[in-house]
């Protein structure tokens, strides 16, 4: 008999590879292993409207929970993998307490083809405090729930890190009215992903909403007071306090499975275009994975729904032996105040930048060049330039640079 | 978040009906995942980012639903499928009392 696709992790990759592979006619049995409970859930929303009150665990939900017995997808739920044995092509499971009992879930289970999309955690703070009660990470809707309960009772807010993470909780915090003081080790906010002329705009709008930032920055100890506050000591010799400190200094990938089974790793799972790992009976997908970019000859991991989905896409193809989609210029958003940001493309390196609508409105793109080719473009409130300069941005399509600036111009005329 | 629901129909290219329970104060979109509604991708989780869950509104389901505004008519500019002035994204209409009995059209491609 058949054992089928087991997939490990059921986030947005592991549910979209059971979701194609139903789409596609799979028609061997399909295996979903899901770490928490109870359902499997959208994480975008967990620092944004979660956490701003906007939505409940019900809202976040990928699929009904009656969608995995509707397509005979078998989803264990609170179920982990302790090991891979892939000369056996089986795996040892462990259900975790509080798992419903009637689940039965078997402890091991045995698998024609592997999927791995176990994701990534939020990183600790790695100073002595950092593991206080009271300071707390976002990545899974466990962390998000106890921030969202620590925050309703706070005042004010320390935030570790300046990236999205950092600016998307210290967005909804400012709106739920409390003081938000972010610490960055670099000198700008989203440095590693941004030039300066775009963290600046950044910048100023969190600080137009009265968010607070300490740059050239790092925290050196968290200190629990007597009222229950955090005392944080900064490099340099300064000290805040806060109510509540929030970690968001970017994720750990979970590769640990994919290792112990002797699959090739670097920063993630190492993947071919095909998300195919080094065994060519285990694929891998979402955070977790890392392959060559478009146009790219290093491996990177790329951390967004859109990655997520386009390689359980491709997994699926594979598997089913139908035409496997191309790959696409990585494509991500951020929702913070009244900045909707959309990016498409990776390379930070560029030779020149052309701004189109209005920095002072709030309401322009810029499109990054190298040579004439257009190599990445980011949005803000401009939704209309983002999904044309997906497909110019994969193309790398040469687009004269006078005509970009005007907005006028419509960026799919060049499509 | 209220539980009391509303039936509404998303019609597939191929003309087939499929009629779910609504819960009132969600989003069309939200509702259609929830219940599976196949040609609805919502890839962006609803936060009017992608435009992959664009569906058309009969006439009376655009009175109810109202207008759309300036930021999803611009990613309504860039739907996969034909864009009509009836185009909407699903993620921007809200599920009301008076959507009862109505039925969405679902178009033939959103990627």
């Amino acid at each position: 008999m058949s054992r089928g696709v087991v997939i490990v992790g059921a986030s947005h990759a592991g549910v979209q590879v059971a979701a194609s592979l139903k789409d596609l006619g799979y028609d061997q049995p399909i295996t979903l292993i899901h770490g928490e409970l109870p359902t499997p859930y959208q994480r975008p929303p967990l620092s944004k409207a979660f956490l701003a009150g906007q939505t409940d665990a019900d809202g976040l939900v990928l699929r009904s929970p009656s969608y995995y017995g509707d397509k005979a997808i078998t989803l264990l739920s609170g179920v982990r993998v302790t090991a891979i044995s892939p000369e056996d092509k089986t795996l040892s499971l462990e259900t975790l307490p509080g798992a419903p009992a009637a689940q039965n879930a078997p402890t091991t289970l045995s698998y024609d083809h592997l999927v791995l999309a176990t994701g990534a955690d939020a990183r600790t703070l790695p100073v002595p405090g950092g593991d206080l009660p009271g300071v707390l990470k976002l990545r899974d809707m466990a962390e998000a729930n106890a921030l969202k309960t620590a925050l309703a009772a706070a005042e004010s807010l320390a935030i570790a890190g300046a990236g999205f993470i950092g600016l998307e909780v210290a967005a909804t915090a400012r709106k739920l009215g409390k003081t938000v003081t972010v610490i960055e080790a670099q000198d700008r906010v989203l440095a590693r992903l941004f030039p300066p002329i775009m963290s600046d705009f950044i910048t100023r709008r969190h600080q137009e909403a009265g968010t607070r930032f300490r740059f050239n920055a790092t925290i050196d100890q968290v200190i629990e007071m007597e009222n229950g506050g955090k005392q944080i000591s900064l490099s340099g010799g300064d000290q805040i306090t806060a109510d509540l400190v929030v970690v968001g200094i970017g994720a750990e990938v979970n590769d640990t499975l994919g290792r112990a089974a002797g699959l090739k790793c670097g920063n993630g799972i190492l993947v071919d275009e095909t998300c195919l790992t080094s065994n060519p009976d285990i694929s891998a997908a979402g955070d977790c994975a890392a392959w060559k970019l478009l146009g790219s000859s290093r491996y990177s991991r790329t951390e967004s729904v859109q990655n997520a989905v386009d390689q359980a896409k491709i997994i699926a193809a594979r598997l089913t032996g139908t035409e496997i989609p191309v790959q696409v210029a990585p494509w991500f958003w951020s929702d913070q105040l009244d900045i909707k940001l959309q990016m498409v493309g990776d390379a930070l390196e560029f030779d020149d930048i052309v701004i189109r609508g209005s920095m002072e409105e709030a309401k322009f793109s810029l499109l990054y060049y190298q040579g004439d080719a257009l190599v990445r473009v980011d949005s803000v409130n401009r939704a209309i330039d983002h999904i044309a300069a997906r497909k110019l941005v994969t193309n790398r399509t040469s687009v004269p640079k006078d005509a970009t600036a005007d907005i006028g111009v419509k960026l799919k005329n060049f499509v | 978040m209220s539980k009391s629901t509303v039936k509404i129909g998303f019609r597939q290219p191929d003309g087939e009906i499929q009629e779910i329970d609504a819960p009132i104060g969600q989003s069309v979109m939200q509702a259609a995942i929830f219940n599976n509604v196949d040609g609805i991708e919502a890839e962006c989780g609803g936060s009017c980012m992608c435009a992959t869950c664009h569906i058309y509104l009969s006439d009376d389901l655009q009175a109810i639903a109202g207008e759309a505004n300036e930021e999803e008519n611009e990613m309504l500019e860039e739907t996969a499928a034909e864009r009509r002035p009836s185009s909407r994204l699903s993620c921007q209409i809200t599920v009301v009392e008076d959507m009862n009995g109505k039925v969405f059209d679902v178009p033939d491609c959103q990627s």
